[in-house]
């Protein structure tokens, strides 16, 4: 037993606990490029949507054409003040039924303002799909520790008595390859380091998801929350996840401390699962 | 016949049968243990280990012994009247002492997995409600309580950890350095509480033949008066004050509320059982000798056969198990207790006996005042055990009585000395090692600056406790 170990039990035994926060909509600002009449629809069904979960708001709408440039936009969307931006992939983009980008005004969106923006499909090709009522909801992340923010905004657009599935995938590449360099260090116990740090990094998210079970135990005791704790191929497993459980809404982060642009695997994922409507913070 | 009694038998021969030694042989012997004794106190500087330090001189003294026929070769016959022939450092080691601690660090080693020592450490500090008084008197009399039933170092390192990460969890590392120097000085004062809370207690309290309850009896009042002026003096010296206003307090306790104590638990089966098993070994130790049987065997067997029942429960990773058992520190032992006999060859024992014979003439009162005072300058400058064993070999010469106060004086001084100095002790220097890794500044003078008041008035306390109680 030395300093070094009795600090590890101690540290693990450390844990982040979920806060629970009731989060409430007062204006929703609808950014699009739709035909008035669409547009009028379109709202028509994101008030069913998310009057589902949320009362007392208010729907404000932002038509964002050819004509207007990004810092009008940005501008625009100060003044208006919402507490969420909805619009759809491909904003304003005659290459939304290319499946490669989410178009450069959405990426430029959703790093330039803080509020959330809840993206939905693009209108053209899937028509009456584009938005439902949301019942199952996934919280995607690689860390999702700690994270009160991300679970407290997918529990906002939750059902009391819906399910929500807390999700954390670790990338088995980067694992792998951190693995493979312990693997050749002759004073680290190689079989011991790979079992430890698999069941280490596992472990706090699934402590972290246990804290939210207790915490909404009491708070909303009729919303289901399961746990999906995973290693491997992010975008595989999460189309493996989304197609099992049916999902109606994913609610990603898409700040990345480190770097100017949108999150790498938020961008991907937002960019890969097209069809599914996703809450980006 | 158990190893011990073989040991003494061996020495008690031994004591009448040494050759005639020259005074410039026993001066050379002498100054060689001088020379041990100051390149242990540089083990730092050297970056050697301890008991590669002593292994030399053990090399050294035993060639030397044998060269100039000290040492006595031949069979060593036991009360069968059987001849064994062992080689001669064999009988030269205390294994009574070895097995102990061997099979303490075993037991404990193996008990700390099932998560006990971490839940208690956790329990309490959410029962401080991480109110930093609350924590430093908590954390203090976990330290002193760990410290009598674990060993010092274990205690230092259990706790010393939990502050660090705690303090770090309630932002009150400003903290950290006062609450790391408490805990350190307090493991020495817990390391006084029983007879196998520390090393020098166990070398000196088996050759004095003092028992496990008489032992706590004894020790135990004045541990308690020294933890609460150590924790008085150290919560204002240090301003370590209770949390002022509900919203400060509401804070603290959420904030500490998130340590979850049943984390380091893997099984609670093995929870429960250790937790059993360490009340079971607590109680046997305790009273080992008035159990039969285990009277004979001593406290050594008892250690060696707690730690073996609790390998079962890690049977498959006994190997690991061994691979953290302290070898440095048992390998010091050994080597020492084999300098230590050859240096009694050498009549360098006697030697010293002689001035401690004046010491011990001053008498009772003010004898063992001196010998509690100077065993507490020498231990602080170099290791104790190597003084603790040496005095009690000498006292044990010079048939000292069991009741007399010159044990304790030796006791209280081996261990309180270790306050004086970060290298006066094993767990003033664990104490000192985690201040260093949390990058605060403690040189080494300041660390004396700022231990000793606390050890003025700790030895202050136990010559006035020896001297009026015990004397």
């Amino acid at each position: 037993m030395n300093i070094d170990e009795l600090e590890s039990v101690f540290k693990s035994a450390v844990k982040s606990r979920f806060e629970y926060q009731d989060i409430s909509l007062q204006k929703v600002l609808l950014v699009d490029d739709l035909e008035t009449d669409d547009a009028g629809a379109y709202i028509d069904k994101i008030n069913a949507a998310l009057g589902h979960v949320h009362d007392n708001f208010q729907i404000e709408r932002l038509y964002f054409g050819p004509q207007e440039t990004m810092a009008q936009l940005l501008n625009a969307i100060d003044n208006h003040d919402p507490d969420l931006i909805c619009t759809y992939r491909n904003l304003n983009s005659s290459a939304w039924e290319f499946g490669f980008s989410l178009g450069e005004h959405l990426e430029v969106l959703t790093q330039a303002t803080s509020r959330p923006v809840l993206v939905l499909p693009h209108p053209e090709p899937l028509g009456e799909e584009t938005l439902s009522i949301a019942t199952q909801v996934m919280v995607v992340t690689d860390h999702l520790t700690g994270d009160n923010r991300l679970i407290n905004y997918a529990l906002s657009f939750t059902p009391k008595d819906g399910r929500i599935i807390l999700s954390h995938v670790e990338d088995e590449v980067w694992l792998n390859r951190f693995l493979d360099c312990v693997s050749k260090i002759p004073a680290i116990d190689t079989d011991l380091a790979r079992s430890t740090i698999i069941q280490q990094i596992t472990k706090e998210p699934n402590d972290f998801i246990k804290s939210v079970q207790e915490s909404l135990a009491s708070n909303r005791p009729s919303t289901l929350v399961e746990s999906n704790v995973g290693i491997g191929s992010e975008l595989n497993l999460y189309a493996d996840w989304l197609k099992k459980h049916k999902i109606d809404l994913a609610v990603v982060n898409t700040k990345d401390e480190h770097q100017m642009a949108i999150s790498g695997f938020a961008h991907a994922f937002a960019i890969e699962f097209r069809h599914i409507p996703t809450l980006l913070l | 016949m158990n190893i011990s009694a073989l040991s003494n038998l061996f020495i008690g021969a031994t004591n009448g049968g040494h050759h005639e030694v020259s005074s410039s042989v026993t001066f050379t012997f002498a100054g060689i243990l001088c020379a041990m004794i100051i390149t242990l106190a540089l083990e730092e500087k050297l970056h050697a280990k301890k008991s590669v330090i002593v292994g030399v001189y053990a090399i050294i003294c035993l060639f030397a012994g044998a060269a100039l026929g000290l040492l006595p070769f031949g069979p060593v016959v036991n009360v069968f009247d059987e001849k064994l022939n062992l080689p001669v450092y064999i009988p030269a080691v205390d294994w009574s002492v070895i097995a102990i601690i061997m099979g303490s660090a075993l037991f404990v080693d193996i008990t700390s997995k099932s998560g006990l020592f971490s839940w208690i450490a956790i329990k309490l500090t959410k029962t401080s409600g991480g109110d930093p008084f609350l924590l430093l008197i908590y954390y203090g009399l976990m330290t002193v309580i760990f410290s009598a039933v674990l060993n010092n170092v274990t205690a230092m390192i259990i706790v010393g950890s939990l502050t660090a990460v705690s303090l770090k969890k309630l932002e009150r590392s400003e903290k950290l350095l006062g609450f790391l120097l408490i805990e350190g000085l307090l493991t020495n004062i817990g390391g006084l509480l029983t007879l196998i809370s520390s090393v020098p207690n166990i070398i000196v309290g088996t050759s004095a033949g003092i028992s496990f309850g008489r032992f706590f009896v004894v020790a135990s009042p004045y541990v308690v008066v020294a933890t609460a002026v150590t924790l008085f003096m150290g919560a204002k010296l240090f301003k370590i004050e209770r949390l002022q206003g509900d919203e400060e307090r509401a804070a603290a306790k959420n904030q500490v509320e998130s340590f979850d104590e049943n984390d380091g638990i893997e099984s609670p089966g093995f929870f429960w059982f250790s937790a059993a098993v360490f009340l079971l070994f607590i109680i046997t130790i305790a009273t080992t000798s008035i159990l039969p049987v285990l009277k004979d065997l001593g406290m050594g067997f008892v250690a060696l056969a707690f730690a073996g029942i609790m390998l079962i429960r890690v049977k498959s990773t006994a190997d690991k198990v061994y691979a953290k058992v302290d070898w440095d520190l048992l390998a010091f032992f050994v080597t020492l207790f084999v300098v230590i006999n050859v240096m009694e060859h050498a009549q360098v024992l006697a030697l010293i006996g002689k001035g401690l014979e004046e010491v011990i003439a001053l008498g009772d009162l003010w004898g063992s005042a001196a010998m509690l005072v100077a065993s507490a300058v020498f231990s602080s400058v170099t290791d104790n055990i190597p003084l603790a064993a040496m005095l009690a070999k000498i006292l044990s010469s010079l048939q000292t009585d069991a009741t007399s106060p010159m044990w304790w004086s030796v006791i209280f001084g081996a261990n309180l000395g270790g306050n004086i100095t970060p290298i006066g002790s094993a767990s003033t220097l664990v104490a000192v090692t985690i201040i260093h890794k949390y990058n605060l500044p403690m040189s080494f003078g300041g660390f004396v600056k700022a231990a000793v008041p606390y050890a003025a008035i700790q030895i202050t306390l136990a010559v006035f406790y020896v001297a009026i109680f015990l004397a």
